[in-house]
């Protein structure tokens, strides 16, 4: 009786170790759930000013996943959800969030200055990095992450028209993948644990 | 008078029939099924595949001019699972939808969700790309599609059957009826009348 229960005991055993180790050995690579720059290329470095009124220098944030939007404060609709998404995906990483920085690049740098992004920021997570600068440095970096921007309707409470794309930075640099802004935050921060794990 | 007993076929019995209607209609759902399957199959329905899109050099420059870059369909077809990689060995960075490519790069999307999209597209002259995600068949759509026709079919049969060929009570069941119905009157005292009616 008391063999039997050991052999049961160690059936069972054995049944979970193969289990888990055949899950193990045929599960697929992970698949991000965006779209996947493969094979990575350098994310195009730029240089240009937080809200601090500090320089802030893409290359040097290695080390980091870096999650980058172009946006502008006065937005009606898509900046402010997706900075809201990015307030999910950070709460979502909990303690890995420390290794993930979310940037905010105006699209508008004649109304987004460091004080103001500052404050705009603020209303969602201060650690959140806006950043602006110069209209060549801030024009070459459009252009590198083939970001659109234009003002269809110039006057006083002009909207911008501006790609609504995120893009996934990974800890050496590279430029991983990029995501629509309906990509769910549960589903950007999954990949960003994967990016931060070195996959 | 000595009644014979007589054999009945299994088909007599009503617990046969209807297993054998049951059967019928299985299995003509199932051939049905089929038939219709490999009738209207498309052919986004295969082994889920990479699908490669090349943006050829000077595509940008083509769009700018309003030709068509070759080999590019304004309109494409996906099954559920297939991959899709967009080549770019343009200059300039391209947008296919969900899809960003830097320069030289290559990216790709999983298309896990079946869905229809209209995309903005920097490589069509009219900067929109269908792309249609269908979903495809498989065992458990064929299973389900049995599931639903099988049982209907089967009580058609059934109900056809018993119209055509109805089922005759078994001489068994006749005895054991007689024997019961002789019992009761022998306990409530009224005799049969086959009894009562002897010299």
């Amino acid at each position: 009786m008391r063999n039997a229960k050991v052999l049961l005991a160690a059936g069972i055993a054995i049944g979970l170790t193969l289990a888990v180790a055949g899950t193990m050995l045929f599960a697929g690579p992970y698949t991000f759930h965006g779209s996947v720059i493969d094979p990575a290329v350098a994310a195009a470095d730029f240089t240009l000013t937080d809200q601090n009124g500090q320089p802030f220098r893409l290359s040097d944030q290695k080390g980091k996943v870096a999650l980058i939007f172009f946006g502008y404060t006065n937005c009606p609709d898509v900046c402010p959800t997706t900075l809201t998404q990015f307030k999910k995906i950070r709460a979502q990483l909990g303690q890995s969030a420390d290794r993930v920085e979310f940037v905010l690049i105006t699209v508008d740098p004649q109304r987004d200055t460091p004080d103001r992004l500052r404050d705009y920021l603020a209303g969602f997570d201060p650690t959140f990095i806006g950043l602006t600068g110069s209209l060549p440095d801030l024009q070459a970096a459009y252009h590198e992450y083939g970001v659109y921007q234009a003002i269809p309707t110039p006057g006083p409470d002009y909207t911008v028209d501006h790609t609504t794309r995120i893009y996934a930075v990974d800890q050496r640099g590279n430029l991983r993948v990029t995501y629509t802004i309906d990509t769910a935050a549960e589903d950007v921060a999954q990949d960003v644990q994967q990016l931060i794990k070195g996959n | 008078m000595v009644r014979r007993p007589v054999k009945l076929s299994s088909f007599n019995t009503l617990g046969w029939r209807i297993a054998l209607s049951l059967a019928a209609g299985l299995l003509l759902a199932w051939g049905l099924s089929e038939v219709s399957f490999f009738i209207l199959k498309d052919s986004s329905d295969h082994v889920p595949q990479q699908i490669e899109l090349v943006i050829p050099a000077g595509a940008a420059e083509r769009v700018a001019r309003g030709e068509a870059p070759p080999s590019i369909p304004p309109d494409m077809v996906f099954g559920v699972g297939d991959t899709l990689v967009v080549k770019n060995a343009d200059t300039v960075s391209h947008q296919l939808g969900p899809v960003w490519v830097p320069p030289g790069a290559s990216a790709s999307l999983s298309l896990d969700q079946a869905a229809k999209f209209t995309y903005a597209c920097t490589f069509q002259p009219s900067r929109y790309l269908g792309l249609d995600v269908r979903p495809r068949v498989t065992w458990a759509t064929r299973v389900q599609a049995i599931a639903f026709a099988g049982p209907p079919m089967a009580a058609l049969i059934a109900i056809y059957s018993f119209v055509l060929w109805p089922v005759r009570r078994s001489p068994i069941a006749d005895r054991k009826s007689h024997n019961a119905k002789q019992a009761l009157s022998v306990e409530t005292g009224d005799l049969p009348s086959a009894i009562s009616d002897k010299p």
